[in-house]
């Protein structure tokens, strides 16, 4: 039974071994001459062939898919750091682009403005209930900046330096209770003495038969000889009537503390206008000496 | 139907190393994944000689289609591979996975080593030069290389095949020939099993 078997083994091995060695004796024939046993092969072959092929160009284009949408995974990825580093640059030209706006406006002012004045930045503000105050680091270290002198923003007025000590300042807002200014209604010349009162409001008392409606704009009318005269204070929110012959004007400063970045300290008064000159407006001091 | 699945799953892996290797740009350090399979099948010992022979041949044939080689060529030289590991299955004990991969390589090594002695002897019909066939051979190391990395995915995808097989068929496992060192340590022979076609 044994012998059956190994002898049944014997003759399928040389037939399938058989098999290849005439499919490769008939693929090494030249195709012209080609035999009926040849031809079979061929035929036989041709569509498995191409069944093969067929298969793997199938896999091969699944692969093509497969390693396609992993470069664009990765692509997509590199773009969107690239999108992310590219909006981190943007907000940063943003603030540049702001940050050279407000310069370029206190440059103006500080064209616009007679007085011989100081940039100075701000370097915090104090958010207490009772009383804020801003905080100005100078840009100049030396001893000019003394109590009393007026600060002032492109917005408008900021207040008076409180304390000052090297190249740090702190500054008075106008709507502290301590505050003081003289002030003037812009339309009607109507003057007054502005006070602060907390809470980001000031009030103004006026004569009463002088025409204060909501919507005025209040200015510095220079009579303090501290605040440059025409200078923008706040706006009319509220005028209340009270007993005698004055009104009290509620107003809204109109520079935002909170939102200042540089402010300018006046240092001494504008020169005295020339008499004999042409009219025009007396040019910037700069480097007179601090306000007595 | 065991030998079937070794096939379609021969066609499928050529299929798919073929796709892979179109697509990254690989020509020599690709699998011979039906050499990997013949390797299975034949230390696997569970299947018979004339069952070995018939998927090396089918998947030397599908070789044949997929490299466009003249048909019969790797045919003959997988059939002649099964043989010899046949041969060296009945001495050598391969067992684990790390020398089943091994193995693997061996077996793609000697498909080339084959392919490369049957190339050689009709070089003159098929107007090659043996220096490019000696070329071509140095090469095969890569390729024996990158059939033992991938043979031990292949034999899992075969074990997954073929238990797939057998639950959608009904077919109980057929527990596996005893390698020549386990016979050895039950205290038999190979010689004294005359029931087994690897005899």
């Amino acid at each position: 039974m044994a012998g059956l078997r190994s002898a049944k083994n014997a003759v399928l091995v040389a037939l399938l071994l058989g098999v290849p060695a005439l499919l490769l004796r008939a693929s090494l024939q030249d195709p012209r001459t080609l035999s009926g046993f040849d031809r079979v092969v061929v035929k036989v072959g041709a569509p498995l062939e191409a069944g093969v092929s067929y298969a793997a160009g199938n896999a091969g284009r699944f692969f093509e898919r497969w390693l396609l949408q992993a470069r664009l995974q990765d692509d997509n990825e590199a773009l969107a750091a690239e999108n992310r580093k590219l909006r981190l640059d943007l907000r940063g030209l943003q603030q540049v682009e702001e940050e050279n706006r407000e310069l370029r406006r206190s440059l103006q002012m500080r064209d616009k403005v007679a007085e011989d004045m100081i940039a100075a930045e701000v370097a915090g503000v104090e958010q207490s209930p009772f009383f804020r105050v801003v905080k100005l680091r100078l840009d100049r270290g030396d001893r000019v900046v003394r109590p009393g002198m007026a600060v002032i923003a492109d917005a408008g007025v900021v207040g008076r330096i409180d304390r000052a000590a090297d190249d740090h300042s702190d500054v008075m807002l106008i709507t502290d209770p301590r505050s003081k200014v003289a002030v003037e209604i812009a339309s009607t010349r109507a003057p007054g003495i502005l006070e602060g009162i907390g809470e980001d409001r000031c009030v103004v008392h006026i004569a009463a038969d002088l025409g204060v409606s909501v919507g005025d704009l209040v200015q510095t009318s220079g009579v303090d000889e501290l605040f440059p005269r025409g200078q923008p204070v706040g706006q009319v929110v509220r005028v209340d009537d009270v007993v005698g012959a004055q009104q009290r004007v509620h107003v809204v400063p109109s520079a935002r503390f909170d939102r200042l970045d540089m402010v300018w300290v006046v240092l001494a008064s504008a020169p005295a206008p020339d008499p004999e000159g042409s009219g025009r407006p007396p040019a910037a001091a700069h480097g007179l000496g601090p306000l007595q | 139907m065991r030998p079937l699945i070794y096939i379609a799953l021969g066609w499928l892996l050529l299929a798919a190393v073929g796709g892979l290797g179109q697509t990254l740009g690989l020509t020599v350090m690709l699998p011979a994944t039906s050499a990997a399979l013949v390797a299975h099948v034949v230390f696997g010992r569970d299947l018979s000689l004339p069952s070995c022979l018939l998927v090396a041949v089918a998947l030397g044939y599908l070789e044949d289609m997929h490299q466009g080689t003249p048909a019969g060529l790797l045919s003959l030289a997988h059939g002649l591979c099964c043989c010899a590991l046949v041969w060296s299955s009945r001495r050598l004990a391969v067992e684990g996975p790390v020398a089943r991969a091994l193995a693997a390589g061996v077996a793609a090594a000697l498909v080339d080593l084959v392919t490369f002695a049957i190339l050689f002897f009709v070089r003159r019909r098929l107007g090659v030069e043996g220096e490019a066939l000696i070329a071509g051979l140095v090469q095969a190391r890569w390729h024996a290389l990158a059939t033992v990395l991938a043979a031990p995915g292949v034999f899992l995808l075969a074990e997954l095949a073929l238990g797939a097989g057998d639950r959608a068929f009904g077919r109980r496992p057929r527990p596996a020939r005893r390698s020549p060192l386990q016979a050895r340590g039950s205290g038999s022979t190979l010689e004294g099993e005359g029931q087994s076609d690897w005899t």
